[in-house]
């Protein structure tokens, strides 16, 4: 069951089931956010391409082995000058301070079709930062920050 | 909650065949991209124009997608352009370094032009 929470502060949370067909529902609500919170059409785009990649790693990677697959939780909150998307699921950690980013073109003629998502979401948002507490959550935070008009 | 679109429609132009994408690339839906696409690329000699002017949204796996089938279609002496991609799509092959290993047309009309008469590789 998908649900949508709004308050008074800003913040939405989203709970979604952590299946790849919730992809599309994900990235509406989290376009429409973007754009109330005023960005312009670019980078609403990119947040929609990191939040979009973030919960394809989740539903492909941490729920690999997941059955049925937990949900994926979205808390989006918009502060003055920043909007914040924390991705929450309850899979397998990500080693995110090994992560080597991969080298263009060289990944891709390699044979390579895959590898490519963390890579995008660092290059579309201002800050990314992981957090893991095994056997609990993962919590992975992604951070736009909005210039004044 | 149905599973968002990607609709698929393949049309022989010539001796090129037209594969035109309406929705979205995403995790949800590239294996029917890659169940019909693959196929054609692994013809000898097959040009083929991926028309993505309805495309509104491409993840990272389709880019590596259609890189990948791209190879393929080279190493069977065809070609494959990709055409009438909207400019944030684009903007996302060039983050990849993709926009110098693949073929793309500002249109679908013009790729199908490129192609017709023109050899395989």
């Amino acid at each position: 069951m998908s649900s949508v929470v709004a308050d008074t502060r800003s913040n939405v949370q989203i709970r979604v089931p952590g299946e790849l067909r919730f992809l599309a529902l994900i990235r509406s609500v989290i376009t429409m956010l973007a754009r109330t919170a005023g960005f312009p059409d670019t980078d609403v785009d990119k947040i929609e391409l990191a939040v979009d990649e973030a919960c394809t790693n989740v539903m492909e990677h941490a729920y690999r082995t997941a059955c049925p697959k937990p949900a994926v939780e979205l808390e989006v909150r918009w502060e003055p000058g920043r909007f914040v998307v924390d991705i929450v699921d309850q899979g397998t950690p990500f080693d995110f301070s090994n992560y080597v980013p991969p080298k263009f073109p060289d990944h891709w003629l390699s044979g390579r079709t895959r590898g490519a998502g963390l890579f995008l979401i660092r290059s579309c948002m201002d800050e990314t930062e992981y957090e893991s507490e095994p056997g609990r959550a993962n919590r992975l935070r992604l951070v736009k920050l909005l210039q004044p008009a | 909650m149905p599973a968002p679109p990607l609709n698929i429609l393949t049309t022989q132009r010539g001796e090129v065949v037209v594969v035109k994408l309406d929705g979205i690339v995403d995790a949800s839906t590239i294996d029917a991209l890659r169940r019909i696409l693959e196929p054609l690329c692994l013809q000898p000699g097959a040009r083929i124009v991926v028309d993505g002017s309805l495309l509104s949204y491409i993840n990272s796996l389709g880019f590596g997608i259609f890189f990948k089938l791209s190879q393929v279609c080279r190493e069977q002496q065809g070609r494959l352009i990709l055409a009438g991609l909207q400019e944030k799509l684009l903007i996302v092959f060039k983050i990849l370094g993709l926009e110098k290993l693949l073929a793309f047309a500002p249109t679908c009309e013009e790729a199908v032009a490129t192609l017709s008469g023109s050899g395989g590789s």
